[in-house]
């Protein structure tokens, strides 16, 4: 469902300028056509995840090749997969990483054996009070400052630190609240004054926490710019009337060009005022709905440099608006040749599986640094793990407060964000207690709103100690028993939900530079504790020409289709050598070897599929 | 440089480079397309011989139209397929057989002069 963007064309090479905006999978399928005009390819422009592509619409395919950039639609996919007995070609790429696996029901390990990295997440009082690391200031720039000056009021925000005084909590007035004529040079002045100024004097008087840590310092505005008056009306006069709101940059009107450069201070405090003024001038419908969007230009340098603001104020380096942009993008910039050289991978694997040839399938792994002289390090794939509750149906366990956590958070924590279903059923026993779907009547739409908010021991069916829910997503043709315990006392900073889902394996937090299977960028639904990073690959992943794209839920990108390709029976004489073609794309260079049944020490614990 | 984007000097630098590359096969082409798309100043083509059946299914810059290849070198197809990935990269043709590397040393010293960069 993606379309072309700029930024595609220096390795998407199917692509053209004059294809700017267009469908992916309609361009990539013509562009296809005109080098291999024989074969069968039908684009969709469409979300994966859609109810069209069911089962059966899974079910006309002999294999199916990823080329997802989010780990939710590959989870989705992996299901769909499993319930049409159709085996999947999985991939990924990072950086200089990238991987391409092998999965077949029954035969091999599903998509979701093994655990996926989930992406990293902060505990909440590192992000506002005590920020060790640039990317703190990034997350608390963007998830807390941003979000609420620009985005949804009736979102709960941890951005005001805590404070010992009982009667400063129960205030009504929101500080943040951009006053009616309240002049926009003094609304951005006095933000700057509460964030950067009294906020942190307020978090200074809490003498525990500096005791091992150095101390922030407060900022305010007077000290950073002792000249600026409070009414600047002359810089609007210096935009014309039909500026674009999408190509507004407070660093175009402070002429500074590079956004390499590392600003000071009073620069990274004049941007932060100059943003700030141009989306209360310029865009001011957005403010109230606005998500963060790396490729807003001006919400990008807001985010700069109210982070870098923060870091100066805790004593860390600052940064380029460019590096910043990475960091809060989590853009992790593309190699074209990775690409490539999974790609030619992928086709490899394709061709075994429409062979039937299974003692062949493999699981490869692209190394950033050769090992013993070889860059691709390829394993058998694994027999499927007895206790993945997607593949082998075992029960998983739920540890949570039936007193406290209500019907809502179980939903939307554990079966959407941790279990990837999509359009969930839960059930009591042959008690319905909720439902997702387009079909439901109206009193029973009225029920699951009602039971939506209910806590758990109050719901119509009671869910207490000792209960077992089964969650199902029909779509996915996947069903789940949950035991439930319940348990009085969470960890605020371990176990920021209140729950502890176990049974279901998870990795721990993925970190930058780890050498774990990468390229499964995720996407979780942001909960209102604990802060996670959302991680998207800034250049999508090339995968032609079978390439099935999605986009994350709760992304803010249109909903359009997706692209499917079908290589059907080659029909022509000139094409009759591609279905037996057996020649390895990469050419006969002495560079790279592929040796096989050759595993890594600690793979070869699990055992080999002979 | 490493892994990141270029830099407007790394720019600058690239479009002012000239590569010489003889030998259109597999590994060669792909890294032709990669450094076109990429922004070079100019590419040099050097491969006279013409298509064959192995070149058709490996080579994906050649346009399988037999009418179309029928009668030109690799270097010739290959250049007019690179040109339209980015039209601002001067490709062009030099006539000569693809160098083998013992073989052509002193040749390489009088060609490479011209070229930041050879390729074989």
């Amino acid at each position: 469902m993606d379309t072309i963007e700029v930024s595609n064309l220096n390795r998407q090479f199917l692509f053209r300028q004059s294809h700017v905006g267009q469908s992916k999978a309609k361009v990539a399928r013509d562009a296809v056509l005109r080098f291999r005009p024989h074969i069968n390819i039908k684009p969709y422009h469409a979300n994966v995840k859609d109810p069209e592509f069911n089962v059966d619409f899974f079910k006309q395919f002999n294999v199916v090749l990823n080329g997802l950039d989010n780990l939710d639609a590959r989870r989705h996919v992996n299901r769909l997969c499993l319930a049409a007995d159709v085996p999947l070609v999985e991939s990924g790429t990072t950086g200089f990483l990238g991987q391409v696996t092998v999965h077949v029901k029954g035969k091999t390990e599903c998509y979701e054996c093994q655990p996926k990295p989930t992406p990293k997440t902060y505990p909440v009082c590192t992000i506002t009070s005590t920020p060790s690391k640039f990317v703190h200031c990034i997350v608390w720039a963007k998830d807390l400052l941003f979000a609420k000056l620009f985005g949804d009021k009736n979102q709960g925000n941890d951005l005001n630190v805590h404070s010992s005084n009982a009667a400063s909590s129960s205030e009504h007035v929101d500080v943040f609240e951009h006053r009616v004529d309240e002049d926009i040079e003094q609304y951005g002045q006095r933000i700057f004054d509460h964030v950067f100024g009294y906020n942190i004097e307020v978090a200074l008087a809490n003498e525990e926490a500096w005791k091992t840590r150095n101390k922030p310092k407060p900022i305010y505005c007077r000290d950073v710019l002792p000249d600026r008056l409070v009414s600047q009306n002359g810089s609007f006069d210096k935009f014309c009337a039909t500026d674009e709101p999408s190509s507004v940059s407070a660093m175009t009107s402070l002429g500074l060009k590079n956004p390499q450069d590392v600003w000071s201070l009073m620069e990274n405090t004049k941007i932060f005022l100059e943003a700030l003024k141009l989306f209360f001038g310029k865009r001011e419908k957005e403010i109230g709905n606005m998500i963060f969007d790396k490729d807003d230009q001006l919400a990008v340098e807001f985010v700069s440099a109210a982070a870098n603001i923060r870091a100066a104020s805790f004593g860390i380096l600052m940064h380029s608006l460019f590096e910043a942009k990475g960091i809060a993008g989590n853009i992790v910039h593309a190699v074209a040749t990775t690409n490539a050289i999974i790609a030619g991978l992928i086709v490899i694997e394709a061709i075994k599986v429409l062979q039937s040839d299974t003692k062949s399938y493999r699981m490869t792994y692209c190394l950033e640094h050769p090992s013993r002289k070889m860059l691709l390090m390829p394993v058998e794939p694994f027999e499927p793990n007895q206790s993945c509750y997607v593949c082998s149906e075992t029960p998983l366990s739920l540890e949570i407060n039936t007193y406290r956590s209500k019907l809502r958070d179980f939903v939307e924590k554990i079966v959407k964000a941790k279990l990837g279903m999509n359009m969930p059923l839960i059930m009591h026993g042959s008690a319905l207690l909720y439902e997702v779907g387009d079909d439901l009547e109206e009193d029973m739409v009225a029920n699951y709103a009602a039971n939506f908010d209910k806590v758990l021991s109050e719901l119509p069916s009671p869910v207490t100690s000792g209960t077992m829910l089964t969650v199902e997503d029909l779509q996915q043709e996947l069903s789940c028993n949950i035991n439930i315990k319940h348990r009085e006392e969470f960890d605020e900073e371990k176990e920021p939900d209140g729950m502890l889902l176990s049974g279901w394996a998870q990795a721990p937090p993925m970190e930058k530079d780890n050498n774990m299977p990468v390229g499964n960028g995720e996407s979780t639904p942001s909960t209102s504790q604990a802060v996670p990073l959302k991680p998207e690959e800034d250049d999508d992943i090339e995968i032609v020409p079978t390439e099935i794209k999605t986009i994350p839920a709760g992304t803010k990108r249109k909903i359009s289709e997706l692209s499917s390709t079908a290589i059907s029976e080659p029909s022509s004489a000139t094409d009759g050598t591609r279905s037996t073609k057996k020649e390895e794309e990469i050419d006969g260079d002495d560079d790279v070897v592929v040796m096989l049944d050759d595993g890594n020490s600690d793979i070869s614990k699990k055992k080999r599929l002979h | 440089m490493n892994g990141e984007e270029l830099t407007e000097q790394e720019t600058a630098l690239l479009s002012k480079s000239h590569i010489l590359v003889s030998g259109m096969k597999g590994a060669v082409v792909e890294f032709c397309k990669n450094i076109v798309l990429a922004g070079i100043g100019s590419l040099t083509l050097m491969d006279d011989r013409m298509v064959t059946q192995e070149a058709l299914s490996a080579d994906f810059l050649i346009p399988p139209d037999e009418n179309t290849f029928s009668g030109r070198s690799l270097a010739q197809l290959c250049c007019d397929s690179l040109t339209d990935f980015n039209p601002m990269v001067r490709v062009s043709v030099e006539q000569g057989e693809p160098l083998l590397l013992i073989f052509s040393i002193i040749r390489l010293n009088i060609i490479a002069l011209s070229f930041d960069l050879a390729f074989f």
